[in-house]
């Protein structure tokens, strides 16, 4: 009997103690869910983590932590938004969306700059730690504007099957379950893509402009060069509507011509016109620049030596990569019927992007490079390249001998 | 039995040889004049007689539009020769004027004469020799009645001869030094024995003895003009064959002299070695550029480099020499024939294709012969990429076999569909002597079309691949791998046209 009753109260005692500390677990998962910050977002400058691969570019980190829950569905996705929101000169806030041009995050035909990530959840789902949503690339951003500016990040949650469009939800209510924000202040150099397009007209003034500075610069602006800029121009009117084209056309028409005579009497200020190209183009914009300039040098079948060396000056103020740009030219040297700055070897130093300040060792290394390049052409079968290929090699030679290389 | 024959056909002097029965080779000599190197000049006569070698050479001096010379230089390009203008001009065919490889195919005719059942061989070209040049190669051997074993590189087929020599013992790096009268080739390899294993050449198709004549020919038109007040005509052949004279006798003596008819009369010309190699100094920086380059691609320096070879008739001029002296910091091998070199090496290497035909002698002889070659240009295809920097999509050419890559060879490029619904994806297959990006500078030797399913997005994956055998032969595959459509194509040198294509106006009788 007595045996019995202390066996009652064994289990009695661990039927009270697995009580009491069941209390005490749901006591402690209480204070936690307590808590549990609500849902936030945290974003930082770093750079890119090594195994990415990508070398250490520069970075935001955006990081999420809190409740990351939904009532009834097993999984819940999570939008990045960002926003340009800097105060305008009225102390107003522009609303401008990002947008990502060196990838396909884009959202529909908007180009907003949205990335998405889906987590598996429960009704109680949450992170105690912030936890990486995402180590964004800055050159991933194509920003509004340049210059200081403001930046909101937003974290988004939502069912997994809502799609935001243009950056914003049909019906933000009862589509979004969590959501944060967070600003950041940031410097971009580049020129922005809504301030490309309030100056693009502009921008393609200044390219003519700077195109018939060029072309003016051997005191000989001829009708072949004047033709590659008009047909660059009329290019500029793809897209448009007819009345729209026609319209364009016509200004631009005007615009040559009285930038023709401002060229030909050397009123065109070079270092002007490149200020606002550094000031309102976009890298690609500079390119087009070289690009035609490159097609208005060669028109006439003759690089001149002031137009080569203007070519040079113009590269070098607009921070063109050079070797972007010997690669460019390499391709308008190869079929250009006469070069000029071949004919001494001062200025073909510069034709062959020789300066001044590099050691005579240094160049030697230049000119045997740049003998690879031209000797595999002078077997091209492009009677033009192969013509053109023999005199590079020639003034290789010339300045190999001269260097004692 | 048959014969085993290499040909040296080259710019300015032509040679075959015979592997003789105990497996050396020899050179054969012409049956006329008893001389081992025919001239490669042609005579086609108004009466369709033609003359090759060095009696063409005599007939432009009476006829000299209706002589062909340098013919080589030629062979990739549209061209035909005109009689009634004596030179290559860009022209379509007629009845009246005569591919390169018609008349190539003469002067192989007039070698093919200095031995009997000459019907297989092994001809020899330059280093840098592109497709297109190689298949009018073989045009011309198969207008002039021979199967054309293999073509094999001029350098290769000299440093097979050189450890094939009695007596000579390699090992170690070799540079071959090859200048010709129209071509120049630097060749590194590594022979062990006689195991010959190539791991670069370098080259120019416009570079060799002809240029160094034209130069002569500039001198000489000056000083004339000085001294008379009229000019000469630069083109003239007979200047030509002066300034060759001339050039030849500068490689011994310190002068040479010459006298020159002119417009207004006869002036004896005196030239000077110093004036002669002022007057080359370009070519000369090409010729050590070209090494240097060699170098590089080789990953080694001149203290790697155990012996210089050299090869060619313009290496006996002495500022050359010195120039291979100065650069490899030791003097050239001697002891090899320069004029015979090339082809006592092809026939060689048409022993080694034709084993079953040979003797025991010969079989032993070549016993322990082999030969490892690489690939001599880049081969790529194009395809669309974005320029990152410019931000701007553009026509690039995609590298699939590297240059110097050792031989048989096999490489596989992924690649995707651009477009959504992409119905076809051109298959391009182009050749480069650098890694070209551009697709201006690169030549490209075969295209055609695969048409892909339709109704597809973008992305789709394609897979291009190139092998390379050692015979020269390149196998393109391009394969859509999801549908498993393919367009494959062969680009052998192996002779683009038909008997017939290629005989149209010649029926000559050879003298």
């Amino acid at each position: 009997m007595e045996g019995w009753v202390i066996w009652l109260l064994v289990i009695g005692g661990i039927f009270v103690f697995n009580l009491i500390n069941k209390d005490s677990e749901e006591k402690e998962y209480q204070e936690k869910r307590d808590s549990i910050s609500p849902f936030k977002i945290k974003v930082t400058k770093t750079t890119l983590p090594k195994d990415y691969n990508l070398g250490s570019l520069p970075c935001f980190h955006i990081e999420l932590k809190g409740w990351v829950n939904h009532p009834t569905d097993e999984e819940i996705k999570f939008d990045l938004l960002i926003k340009d929101v800097s105060e305008d000169e009225n102390g107003e806030e522009k609303l401008t969306f990002f947008v990502s041009p060196q990838s396909n995050l884009t959202e529909g035909t908007s180009r907003v700059f949205r990335f998405s990530r889906t987590y598996k959840t429960t009704p109680d789902g949450f992170f105690e730690n912030y936890i990486t949503f995402l180590h964004l690339p800055m050159q991933y951003l194509g920003q509004p504007f340049k210059g200081k500016r403001k930046l909101r990040f937003y974290l988004v949650g939502t069912d997994v099957n809502v799609q935001s469009e243009y950056g914003t939800y049909s019906d933000a209510e009862s589509q979004i379950r969590h959501y944060s924000s967070k600003d950041i202040s940031h410097t971009f150099s580049e020129v922005g893509f809504m301030e490309n397009l309030l100056n693009r007209d502009e921008i393609e003034k200044v390219s003519i402009q700077v195109a018939l500075a060029i072309a003016a610069v051997d005191g000989n602006l001829d009708q072949k060069e004047l033709n590659e800029i008009k047909k660059w121009s009329n290019l500029t009117t793809f897209g448009l509507d007819e009345d729209q084209a026609k319209e364009k056309k016509k200004n631009l028409t005007k615009f040559i011509k009285e930038s023709y005579e401002k060229a030909k009497a050397k009123k065109l200020s070079l270092s002007t016109l490149l200020g606002e190209m550094n000031d309102k183009a976009l890298k690609e914009q500079k390119y087009e620049l070289i690009d035609l300039l490159l097609k208005v040098v060669g028109a006439d079948d003759t690089l001149s030596k002031e137009e080569d060396k203007m070519l040079v000056s113009i590269v070098k103020k607009l921070d063109i990569d050079q070797n972007t740009f010997n690669e460019m030219k390499n391709k308008t040297l190869a079929v250009i019927g006469k070069i000029e700055t071949s004919a001494s070897s001062e200025s073909g130093e510069e034709l062959l992007g020789l300066s001044k300040d590099m050691t005579n060792a240094e160049k030697c290394k230049e000119l045997r490079k740049l003998f690879s390049k031209w000797n595999g052409q002078t077997n091209s079968t492009n009677k033009k390249i192969k013509s053109r290929a023999q005199e590079m090699i020639k003034l290789i030679s010339k300045l190999r001998s001269k260097y004692n290389c | 039995m048959a014969k085993i024959i290499g040909i040296d056909l080259g710019t300015t002097f032509s040679a075959i040889a015979e592997l003789d029965d105990l497996g050396n080779p020899e050179v054969l000599s012409n049956p006329d004049n008893n001389s081992k190197i025919t001239p490669s000049v042609v005579y086609i006569g108004k009466n369709d007689k033609v003359f090759v070698g060095d009696k063409a050479k005599d007939a432009a001096i009476a006829e000299p539009n209706r002589v062909a010379m340098e013919v080589k230089r030629e062979m990739e390009n549209e061209v035909v020769f005109d009689p009634s203008k004596g030179e290559f001009i860009e022209g379509k065919k007629s009845s009246k004027n005569y591919t390169p490889s018609q008349i190539s195919s003469l002067i192989l005719s007039k070698l093919k004469d200095y031995a009997s059942g000459v019907k297989k061989v092994v001809i020899t070209v330059p280093a840098m020799f592109a497709e297109k040049a190689r298949s009018a190669t073989m045009d011309a051997a198969k207008l002039a009645g021979m199967d054309v074993l293999e073509l094999i590189n001029e350098p290769t087929a000299a440093i097979l001869h050189y450890a094939n020599l009695p007596g000579v013992t390699v090992s170690g790096r070799v540079l071959v030094f090859d200048l010709g009268g129209g071509t120049f080739d630097v060749t590194i390899a590594k022979v062990q024995g006689k195991t010959v294993d190539v791991i670069t050449s370098r080259g120019d198709k416009y570079l060799g003895g002809t240029d160094f004549d034209r130069e002569i020919v500039k001198i000489l038109c000056e000083k004339y003009k000085k001294e008379k007040g009229s000019s000469l005509k630069e083109t003239d052949k007979k200047l030509l064959d002066i300034a060759e004279k001339l050039k030849r006798v500068l490689s011994a003596k310190d002068k040479a002299s010459e006298v020159m008819d002119g417009p207004k009369g006869p002036l004896k010309v005196e030239i000077t070695r110093a004036q002669f190699e002022k007057s080359i100094q370009l070519y000369l920086e090409k010729i050590k550029m070209l090494i240097e380059e060699t170098l590089d691609a080789a990953k080694c320096n001149h203290q790697q480099i155990g012996q210089t070879l050299l090869v060619g008739g313009s290496t006996r001029i002495p500022c050359v020499i010195e120039l291979v002296k100065k650069i490899m910091k030791k003097a050239p091998t001697k002891g090899v024939n320069v004029d015979e070199a090339v082809a006592c090496g092809a026939a060689i290497y048409a022993g080694l294709l034709s084993k079953k035909d040979l003797n025991a002698a010969q079989k032993k002889s070549l016993n322990k012969v082999e030969l490892e070659d690489v690939c001599n240009h880049y081969l790529g295809t194009l395809i669309v990429v974005k320029d990152e920097e410019r931000n701007l999509h553009g026509i690039a050419n995609k590298i699939i076999i590297e240059r110097d890559t050792k031989l048989p060879c096999s490489k596989t490029v992924e690649l995707q569909t651009l477009v959504d619904d992409q119905e076809v994806i051109e298959c391009s297959v182009t050749q480069s002597e650098g890694p070209e990006k551009d697709q201006e500078f690169v030549t490209i030797i075969h295209q055609s079309d695969l048409a892909l399913p339709k109704g597809r997005p973008a992305g789709q994956p394609l897979e291009v691949t190139y092998s390379y055998d050692k015979s020269g032969s390149i196998h393109c595959e391009f394969l859509d791998v999801k549908s498993k459509k393919k367009y494959e194509v062969d680009l052998k040198p192996e002779g683009s046209k038909t008997i017939q294509d290629l005989k149209d106006n010649l029926d000559f009788t050879i003298e």
